[in-house]
């Protein structure tokens, strides 16, 4: 698998309130959790942060039964 | 990884630019207090050449580098009283050396011997001025837009009964790749640890205990003056200082940390976008009252060694060694971010938040405008670093930048560390 997504951050549009974040001033950084890709924003309009996982599995924990 | 776009944003520091603009707004340190005398200094900060002198009277003046009256640097120049009748008795300027231009620290222009006694030409002509503050042997410089902020007290600078000196270095690199390097603490235990270890075992000398052990957890919280770190190293618990205090990165340019009464700060200045002027500021407190200091003595610290290689036996400078090799502006759109990494998101996601609060006309974080608040601003910080503040400071003495100062063996010995004191610090490259 190629990690690096060559500036394509497939994540463009603010979570919380749809907001555009390709322009110089949308923060959109990528990080990798094992086979996840993560991408954390900061929107300057509605000034929230989040956290988006691209999931290479959804996974769930399943409690005692 | 970062779209190029945002990664410029983010470590622009020229005017104009919205990193400039969040960056004007702070008080700067532009020179060791000591340095500064009747010659002056060229100094590059936020993108901007400056020239740096002291008056006879003893006042601090900052101007634009260029004369404004044919642009020679007022670097060729010299601190001198002024001759004409008129302006007998005043205080002494900077005076340009190739046509003799006088200018007052406010930027005035006083003399200008080649233009007839009667002349009003100099009244109209004045050099860009800046506002200087010193504290705690550095003067300060505010490039910014008016009403000025206060200087921040951080206590470091005001303490009483310490000793402090000053190491200084100018890094070709980014400040912003420095300034990650303290939300990074996993890499103490890699390139002080390991890789420290390593070079030490090459010369047949033992490895550090104090900084090798294992980071457990990592936290990181945004707070008031930046972003608090906590960690939990092999063998400790939430109950250590590491986790329990923790120590500050504030915001936007200061590392805090120490231990064991050696307590510091880095100051990543930046000179542009390309060039770091890095500031190393230590306090020495053994406990009690130390004899004063006359003044905050001042000292360079090497980048290369006689081969032009970076040096890189001592933990300054590792970290030197990492932050240049990343490249002046580091090319955040090929690196490789991991979970290990969410200091470093933290930290820019901080910066960009900050320079839009700019942008919308507010000010940004660590701006202080009350003086009730100024008086000494007290910053969170672990004493008993990595399980044990004495070991720290012994290992960091000889084994950091401190290894250049001209008061190491007094610091060692007010301290009580006798049988360092002698031992050569800086090891033959
Ligand atoms: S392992 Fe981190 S930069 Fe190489
Ligand atoms: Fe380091
Ligand atoms: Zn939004």
């Amino acid at each position: 698998m190629d990690v690096r997504s060559g500036g394509n951050t497939d994540v463009r549009w603010c979570p919380t309130c749809g907001s555009d974040l390709s322009g110089p001033a949308g923060f959109v950084t990528e990080y990798w959790k094992a086979k996840d890709r993560w991408f954390l924003t900061w929107c300057s309009r509605c000034r929230t942060t989040t956290q988006v996982c691209l999931p290479h599995r959804i996974t769930a924990t399943e409690p005692e039964h | 990884m970062l779209k190029p776009e945002l990664n410029r944003r983010l470590t622009q520091v020229g005017p104009g630019t919205p990193g400039g603009d969040l960056l004007r707004r702070y008080w700067w340190p532009i020179a060791p207090s000591v340095d500064v005398g009747p010659e002056p200094l060229e100094r590059r900060l936020l993108g901007e050449d400056l020239v740096l002198f002291r008056t006879r009277e003893g006042d601090v003046g900052l101007l634009e580098r260029q004369c404004p009256h044919r642009s020679t640097s007022l670097g060729l120049g010299y601190v001198d009283q002024p001759r004409t009748p008129e302006a007998a008795g005043s205080p002494s300027g900077l005076r340009c050396g190739y046509h003799g231009w006088l200018f007052g620290t406010d930027g005035r222009c006083l003399e200008q011997p080649g233009e007839s006694a009667d002349s009003t030409f100099k009244d109209r002509i004045r050099a860009q001025s800046y506002r200087v503050q010193e504290l705690g042997g550095l003067v300060f410089a505010y490039l910014g837009p008016e009403p000025a902020p206060l200087l921040p007290r951080y206590d470091l600078f005001v303490w009483d009964d310490v000793w402090r000196d000053i190491g200084h270095a100018e890094l070709p690199c980014n400040f912003l790749q420095i300034m990650e390097n303290s939300v990074d603490p996993h890499h103490v235990e890699w390139l002080h640890g390991r890789y420290d270890a390593f070079l030490r075992e090459l010369s047949g000398a033992p490895a550090s205990e104090v900084l090798t052990k294992k980071h457990l957890k990592v936290a990181f919280d945004v707070f008031e003056h930046g972003i608090l770190k906590r960690r939990v190293l092999e063998g400790q618990t939430e109950d250590d200082e590491d986790w329990k205090v923790g120590h500050p990165l504030v915001f936007p340019s200061m590392l805090r940390i120490g231990g064991g009464g050696l307590n510091f700060f880095q100051i990543r200045v930046p000179i542009d976008d390309e060039n770091t002027w890095h500031v190393w500021y230590q306090t020495y407190q053994p406990g009690g009252s130390v004899p004063p200091q006359e003044t905050v003595p001042a000292y360079e610290v090497p980048l290369y060694d006689s081969r032009g290689k970076l040096l890189r036996d001592y933990v300054d400078g590792q970290d030197i060694t990492a932050w240049v090799t990343q490249g002046r502006i580091t090319p955040r759109e090929r690196e490789h971010l991991g979970s290990s990494d969410v200091g470093v998101i933290a930290l820019r996601r901080l910066f960009a938040e900050q320079i839009d609060r700019v942008a919308a006309g507010e000010d940004p974080l660590c701006t202080y405008r009350d003086e009730t608040t100024n008086q000494v601003i007290t910053l969170p910080q672990e004493k008993e670093k990595f399980g044990g503040g004495d070991a720290f400071r012994r290992e960091f003495l000889l084994h950091g930048q401190t290894r250049y100062s001209p008061i190491l063996h007094d610091v060692l010995a007010l301290f009580g560390d006798h049988d360092l004191v002698g031992r050569r610090a800086v090891e033959p490259v």
